[in-house]
């Protein structure tokens, strides 16, 4: 790694998130992809864990100190998550079991590594903006997928890939309602939220930043994911209403949505599928319908996907599962969490959590501060709390092994800014 | 450890050059890794 460390980041967090589904292939049969490094049987690692080996050892060798001011609950995290590794152990869990798991959960270790070789205000910036564009790949299949009714890109390279051989057709009428999986998601996700909250200060790529959140959020539709659809509509209010620019995000956006809709008025497949799409993400407003009945998936996750996880939760209430095989469901929530970290561990998850709102809170109601910062600052929190809503009902954002990369990034952004708002209040004070 | 004083509201330009290069790369790679070995995979 060079001195431009924050350009070589940027590469492994595209890589990572792998946009049209590639460069995801990390198996050892797969025909297509970047290869395995390997050093001998079932000591294999994928591209991305050479990346991040090396840049954790550039870490350690340039700044060995760990400075964040979340740093004492993540050490507290990483000492239960080896608690959890020697239970593993004791429960007599297979090898390949323990250290599969391992090479995910190592990624966790990126919130030493970011603050240690992007150290700059500045390089931070340009980190940000080189992983934006990641949103416009994934928007582009989007599109893609809704013109020729449920194509990917990845298929125009290689029709008969391993890793896409499975369609999504949930959904209230299967026929109509074939949904897009957006390949690439952790940086959509990302995405839609620091775009908002950075045109909060940056006037001079505001057209940018909000194009991004639009395209993020036509690919949310695009994928009918309901929670999502709910989370990303409440952040986008709440951004309009902080930052009382409700005139120009509401032309912009009306542009965006007319030239989305014009596009796809030509073609009858596209139509049809986005027509199902929005039947789909429609039918949370029915709710208190007469004679509404949940959705096949919600359903589905109440009476047969929770059963075995309160189980599970039932047998080790206190420590959890951890590095077993007894999973964690990623589709229950916080009971998937409850079921590998055991109520201790969500103990130190409530403190992280409570610190983070508790500071960004703090930052949000002073007033030496200026607005447009505060609001910054409130869009990280309003999208921190977007990422709780969905952990506590649908999508397990926190864990041993999901998220490992979005998380880091989130609270090392967050970190920069809050430093970044003590350093404003001291100036001000100051002067 | 982020350098905290700098001035945080003094944002860059973006970097055109690097979004060139990386997004360059990450279709180089496309390229090396699926597309060029097409003719030689077996199905």
């Amino acid at each position: 790694m060079s001195r431009e460390d924050y350009w070589w980041l940027a590469l492994f967090f595209i890589l990572y998130t792998g946009p049209w589904g590639l460069f995801a292939e990390n198996t050892r049969d797969a025909s297509v992809g970047i290869p395995l490094f390997s050093l001998g049987t079932g000591f294999s690692f994928s591209f991305i864990q050479v990346f991040f080996i090396i840049s954790f050892l550039k870490a350690l060798y340039l700044n060995p100190r760990f400075l964040s001011l979340f740093r004492s609950h993540f050490q507290l995290i990483f000492v239960y998550f080896g608690f959890l590794l020697l239970i593993a152990v004791f429960y007599s869990t297979k090898p390949g079991i323990i250290f599969d798991d391992l090479k995910v959960a190592v990624f966790w270790g990126f919130v030493f590594v970011l603050p240690a070789l992007i150290r700059k205000q500045d390089e931070a910036y340009r980190f940000l903006f080189l992983i934006l564009p990641v949103v416009f790949l994934v928007f582009i299949d989007a599109i893609y997928f809704l013109f020729t009714g449920g194509g990917y890109i990845y298929y125009l390279i290689y029709s008969a890939s391993p890793v896409r051989d499975f369609e999504l057709m949930t959904g209230l009428d299967p026929e109509a309602n074939i949904r897009f999986a957006p390949y690439g998601w952790h940086a959509v996700l990302l995405g839609y939220i620091f775009s908002l909250a950075l045109a909060q200060i940056d006037r001079k790529h505001s057209v940018f930043l909000y194009m991004t959140a639009m395209a993020a959020f036509a690919v949310v539709i695009i994928s009918a994911t309901r929670s999502w659809f709910i989370i990303f509509g409440l952040i986008a209010l709440f951004t309009m209403w902080r930052s009382k620019r409700i005139k120009s995000v509401v032309v912009l956006s009306g542009m965006f949505l007319l030239l989305f809709f014009l596009l796809f008025s030509e073609s009858s497949i596209s139509r049809e599928i986005l027509g199902g799409s929005l039947q789909r993400i429609f039918t949370v407003f029915e709710i208190n319908r007469e004679g509404y009945y949940l959705p096949e998936s919600m359903e589905t996750k109440f009476s047969v996907r929770l059963p075995p996880q309160l189980d599970l939760i039932r047998q080790n209430p206190v420590t959890g599962w951890g590095f077993t095989e007894n999973r964690g469901d990623v589709d229950v929530g916080v009971f998937g969490q409850w079921v590998e970290i055991g109520i201790v561990g969500l103990a130190i998850f409530f403190y992280l959590w409570y610190d983070y709102i508790r500071l960004a809170r703090a930052v949000v109601r002073d007033h030496i501060i200026p607005v447009q910062y505060r609001n910054l600052i409130a869009v990280l929190l309003a999208g921190f709390l977007g990422l709780l809503i969905s952990h506590f009902t649908t999508n397990q954002i926190f864990g041993i092994t999901y998220y490992t990369v979005l998380i880091p990034v989130y609270f090392w952004i967050t970190d920069i800014f809050l430093r970044g708002a003590y350093s404003i209040r001291a100036k001000r004070i100051a002067s | 450890m982020l350098k905290t004083g700098g001035d945080i509201l003094k944002i860059p330009d973006y970097p055109v050059k690097g979004a060139l290069y990386l997004y360059g790369l990450f279709f180089l790679l496309i390229l090396v890794y699926y597309i060029l070995p097409l003719p030689f995979r077996y199905q």
